[in-house]
């Protein structure tokens, strides 16, 4: 990493030599001014991370410098000096955006941890921004993969609710992909350069939850330790996800309905309310309606939420997605796991196709995962699924078992077709006399 | 009886601890480890990333700085590898600032310093029950 460029600009010639001494043996670039005009020259074509100013020069005074700078480069962090301190000064210095505020004479062991300090902070703010917009990338590259009329339906609801900014309430089974539709929408909507925060409400402590969305003050209970802003101001002007709405308690959810309609927020402690500008899209894999009946969703929260309501299939009614989403979960793990696999045996499909996928597009995505872990390198093979051979097997809950009478007569007339409606091979085949044949037919109502 | 599937992760995946101070990652790790997780701790970034893809993770605890690289920035990769890994994040540094840039990497849960393993624990337990 380059040196730390800091730029210091002092009317006194003893101040920029100490300074320019200290700041250099601490492994800082140094850029010495010895006033604002020439400061502001300095800076064209450049990045500078810090600055130390003096308050009092002759040609421009160290706030309107300051200000200046930040017009330039608002990330700049800048340190202010004076050896005649008012709190007046202090004050503006800070509206105005300065890091800190240090009188003269200067100590030297609190100026080098203030830069400590300061320059990790700009590392940190530098790292967010290239995180934010790799975060953008990768909505952009997990879209709704599949070809379904279904799932077009949902692209289409998405796009289209994207663009207002109503809640949205997203219902669908586990797996079937709820959070990348709240995404979606995120991407898609003017809040698009906001952050997007998905908050599982079900996995966060029932006690804890208040405060995680809401923020809490210091001392509001044993463990608050400093102010925290919580989950909704982090979310300020963007959107927030919530999933599993209906776990959040009834008090709760009176507190979340105040939120949505207020557009604030008190953290856990507080007597002050802040101001919040977020989107909120809620997810449920429970049957709305039955939970609003079970009291486990308020109504008057759910109609609020419920504003527009995308609801999401279970793969099992789309399955024509899945070679599609197969080759998407390909794609991902070649590039995750250095490998080349280049797609599937027809046994393998043909095994997927079959398979009912209670664990929808999640169960989908952990078997190719699992068939990558098990060490499929160039073709996924039936046996690189070993879980879909038990899995297969089972039908999906709603689909009730055949009777061993309805299985008896499938078999028989699968022997005649492939024996070409000779009862006694197929009677051979299938281990049974031509007598028993011949009472089965009548009895199936085949004769 | 069968090993619930709660203690086969907890044998069979492991508990990362991040944090660029060895001390306070050594003490959070020995906590996880006496309440019988596998556990591994690091200062760096990378190694830490080396760990998540070479083993399975069962969830991380990444302080917001750590040698080579920010505590978000972890979280990220980590996220990348597996999106539905659970983070929790702790700082020593209370600016609210900090805290909005963590939990939009989409971490569990933020914990300000000095850990309190009371609540780090309980949201833990749910974490993993969930």
């Amino acid at each position: 990493m380059d040196r730390p460029k800091i730029l210091v600009v002092d009317d006194e010639k003893s101040i920029r030599d100490l300074l320019s001494a200290a700041l250099s043996q601490w492994s800082y670039q140094v850029f010495l001014a010895t006033s604002g005009p020439e400061a502001l020259g300095m800076l064209k074509g450049q990045l500078l991370d810090a600055a130390l100013i003096d308050v009092r020069m002759p040609d421009m005074d160290g706030i309107d410098l300051l200000r200046e700078l930040k017009r330039y480069d608002s990330s700049m962090e800048i340190v202010i000096m004076t050896g005649y301190p008012t709190v007046t000064t202090a004050v503006e210095a800070l509206k105005e955006g300065a890091y800190d505020y240090l009188t003269k004479p200067l100590i030297m062991d609190e100026l080098k941890h203030l830069l400590a300090r300061l320059i990790e902070r700009r590392f940190l703010r530098k790292e967010v921004n290239t995180l934010r917009s790799r975060l953008g990338e990768q909505l952009a590259v997990n879209e709704l993969v599949g070809v379904s009329p279904l799932l077009q339906a949902i692209k289409d609801m998405v796009a289209k609710v994207a663009v207002s900014d109503s809640p949205v309430m997203v219902e669908g089974e586990s797996g079937t992909g709820k959070e990348l539709v709240a995404a979606a929408v995120h991407r898609l909507s003017p809040r698009s350069k906001g952050p997007f925060i998905p908050v599982n409400c079900s996995a966060i402590p029932t006690e804890l939850l208040e405060s995680e969305l809401f923020g809490h003050v210091r001392g509001a209970f044993t463990g608050a330790v400093a102010d925290s802003i919580g989950l909704f101001r982090s979310a300020n002007g963007g959107t927030i996800f919530l999933d599993e709405v209906a776990e959040l308690p009834p008090a709760l959810q009176v507190k979340l309905l105040r939120v949505l309609q207020e557009k604030e927020v008190r953290p856990v402690g507080a007597t002050k309310t802040h101001n919040v500008d977020v989107r909120v899209i809620a997810a449920t894999n429970r049957h709305l309606e039955e939970a609003m009946k079970d009291g486990s969703l308020r109504q008057d929260l759910f109609y609020r939420l419920n504003v527009v309501r995308v609801q999401l299939p279970p793969l099992r009614e789309r399955k024509e997605d899945i070679p599609a989403l197969v080759a998407h979960f390909l794609r991902q793990f070649n590039q995750r796991f250095r490998r080349e696999v280049t797609g599937l045996d027809p046994e393998a499909l043909a095994a997927l196709m079959a398979y009912d996928f209670p664990g929808n597009v999640r169960e989908l995505e952990n078997l190719i995962e699992r068939a990558y872990a098990l060490g499929a390198r160039d073709h996924l093979r039936l046996t690189d699924l070993p879980s879909l051979g038990a899995g297969a097997r089972e039908t999906a809950p709603s689909r009730p078992l055949p009777t061993l009478a309805e299985v008896e007569k499938e078999l028989i007339l699968r022997a005649l077709q492939v024996h070409k409606n000779d009862k006694e091979r197929a009677a051979k085949a299938l281990g049974l006399s031509r007598r028993t044949i011949y009472r089965r037919l009548k009895e199936y109502g085949l004769l | 009886m069968g090993r619930s599937r709660q203690s086969e992760d907890r044998e069979e995946r492991w508990v990362l601890v991040a944090d660029r101070d060895p001390e306070a990652a050594l003490l959070l790790a020995g906590y996880f480890s006496r309440r019988g997780f596998r556990t591994y701790h690091t200062t760096q970034g990378e190694e830490a990333v080396l760990l998540a893809n070479s083993r399975r993770l069962l969830l991380a605890v990444i302080d917001i700085a750590l040698l080579d690289m920010s505590g978000p920035a972890l979280a990220q990769r980590l996220k990348e590898i597996d999106p539905e890994l659970p983070v929790l994040m702790t700082s020593g540094d209370y600016a609210p600032e900090l805290e909005a840039t963590a939990r939009r990497v989409g971490i569990l849960y933020y914990a300000h310093k000095p850990t309190d393993y009371r609540l780090i624990g309980g949201v833990v337990d749910k974490a993993l029950k969930n």
